[in-house]
């Protein structure tokens, strides 16, 4: 069945806070997500038959059977899936593949994680990069995109000014959300005086580190009765994963973006000019832009000037994360891209509402540029 | 040096004889031998022709500097005393890309395209890891 029909649908949502929640652990707010989509989208536990989720960092063996099993649920299909911030919208792709082969009817995807007050417990995943990026103190994720940041300005001028327009636009759009980590206004000149974490980024250019969990519901339209909220259309999907390693990328200012994206919008049958809002996925401020060039929101090379320009923000030709992204609601992996434009497409999102929102685009980007999803809704 | 505090590799196949390599003063390359591509990181699996076959060459140990960065923030305890310092994606002439660190040049110096070659300094009585410097005229 062509997704174009639209049939596949997002049926509920489920967030819970996001920020320090020294009380939380990755398990209770897991549950507490998928516990909220369930109900958003008005089904019984007794209908929901999948559940995917992520085996975060302190997440244990056989992960996403002892979330179904505390829910209450002994699913026909469930799994973990591992593509760092893709992961998301990879949980809504295997979710319709999965019910269009017969295999369920209705799948949670969640993902949970409490990264921020959680320290490491019983679990621990290693990372992969011992042997080759370690030993060279090439650690953490903002070293790898400073990596990114400093070829895009090479090849094409880009300007700290211009990767601190879309900090400052993340924290406004933060600002109108209430469920989000950092909600103080900033200007360009705080962005300029936050200080160097890793040349060229600075503290400003960083995501936030959060506790914090979201789901969705997937389903048939056709199969779906009684639904207690307008469902939202799956029109378009597409992962493309280009390296690993950013020693083996083919490009380091070109995201998997540039490939899934054209799938995903030609699948949905439609052009980027279409898009009403955009939830990308903002690790750090150069995804953003280099993002708006490999879906087609602007030419390759001037994503730093359609920032400055003002054209992501609320109001503008394409506002981008209305929430406030991973910059400044908080990091749930992506997640709460998928949540909010949800949300955005059924009018929910009161002062932050984008008027009349009928198509979102949301993507995933995980690892250091290594994998990339695209998603494109509507209603 | 048995108080060496930074991270170090876990060496064993297949990455062995690249860090013979660095101990012997040069860098050692998988050069597959069906369809001459040199491999890094290390792998039994040559990633273009699939070929399990290869053999270790040396490295002439030069290259140019593809992109770099400079840590302002130690991620390990093991760096704090270094910062700031440089890390860059070197290509080497063979045609492989590492990541290392460039050392005895300013950070005002280091640029995209600069000509650098491997140094190699001993962290501790086994292990020898390859960095780089630029080339001097």
């Amino acid at each position: 069945m062509k997704l174009s029909s639209g049939n596949y649908v997002i049926a509920g949502v489920g967030e819970t806070p996001v920020g320090k929640l020294p009380n939380e652990d990755i398990v209770s707010l897991s549950l507490k997500a998928a516990k909220a989509a369930i109900e958003d989208a008005g089904l019984k536990k007794s209908e929901v038959d999948g559940l995917l989720t992520v085996k975060t960092r302190n997440a244990t063996f056989l992960w996403s059977i002892g979330l179904c099993e505390a829910l209450g649920i002994s699913p026909s299909f469930t799994t973990d899936l591992d593509l760092g911030g893709a992961t998301p919208i990879a949980m809504v792709a295997h979710a319709i593949g999965a019910i269009e082969i017969g295999l369920c009817r209705n799948v949670v995807c969640v993902f949970g994680d409490d990264r921020r007050t959680g320290g490491r417990h019983h679990g621990q995943l290693h990372r992969g990069t011992e042997d080759t990026e370690d030993p060279f103190g090439f650690l953490g994720a903002p070293g790898g995109y400073a990596m990114i940041a400093r070829r895009h300005m090479h090849e094409y001028g880009t300007r700290p000014e211009q990767l601190g327009a879309v900090a400052v636009t993340m924290r406004k759009h933060a600002s109108l959300n209430e469920n989000a980590q950092m909600r103080e206004p900033i200007t360009l000149e705080d962005y300029m005086a936050s200080r160097l974490i890793v040349d060229p980024l600075r503290l400003l250019d960083c995501c936030l580190v959060s506790d914090g969990a979201g789901a969705v519901v997937v389903t048939r339209r056709d199969q779906a009765r009684d639904l207690a909220k307008p469902p939202v259309s799956v029109l378009g999907l597409a992962e493309f994963h280009p390296h690993r390693f950013l020693s083996n990328a083919p490009s380091l200012t070109t995201s998997g973006a540039s490939v899934a994206g054209k799938r995903a919008f030609g699948q949905a049958g439609i052009s980027p000019e279409e898009i009403d809002v955009a939830e990308i996925y903002d690790c750090f401020t150069i995804m953003v832009i280099i993002q708006l060039e490999d879906y087609g929101f602007c030419r390759k090379g001037e994503g730093g000037a359609f920032a400055e320009g003002g054209h992501i923000e609320l109001g503008g030709k394409l506002p981008v994360n209305t929430h406030g992204g991973l910059l400044s609601q908080g990091h749930v992996d992506g997640m709460l891209h998928i949540t909010e434009a949800v949300k955005q497409l059924r009018g929910e999102c009161g002062k932050r509402q984008v008027r009349d929102a009928k198509l979102a685009l949301v993507s995933g980007n995980g690892g250091i540029m290594s994998t990339h999803a695209s998603l494109i809704l509507g209603r | 040096m048995a108080d060496y505090a930074k991270p170090l590799p876990i060496i064993g196949e297949p990455n062995r004889e690249f860090w013979d390599g660095c101990k012997a003063g040069e860098i050692r390359l998988q050069r597959c031998e069906d369809c001459g591509q040199f491999r890094y990181p290390p792998s039994p699996l040559c990633r273009q022709c699939l070929s399990l076959k290869s053999t270790w060459m040396k490295s002439k140990g030069t290259g140019t500097v593809f992109s770099y960065v400079v840590y302002h923030q130690a991620f390990h305890k093991g760096f704090q005393e270094e910062i700031p310092y440089i890390v860059a994606l070197i290509d080497l002439e063979e045609g492989v890309r590492l990541v290392s660190r460039i050392k005895n040049c300013p950070i005002e110096a280091v640029s995209i395209g600069m000509k650098v070659s491997a140094i190699f300094e001993p962290a501790t009585d086994e292990l020898t890891l390859p960095f780089f410097e630029p080339v001097k005229d």
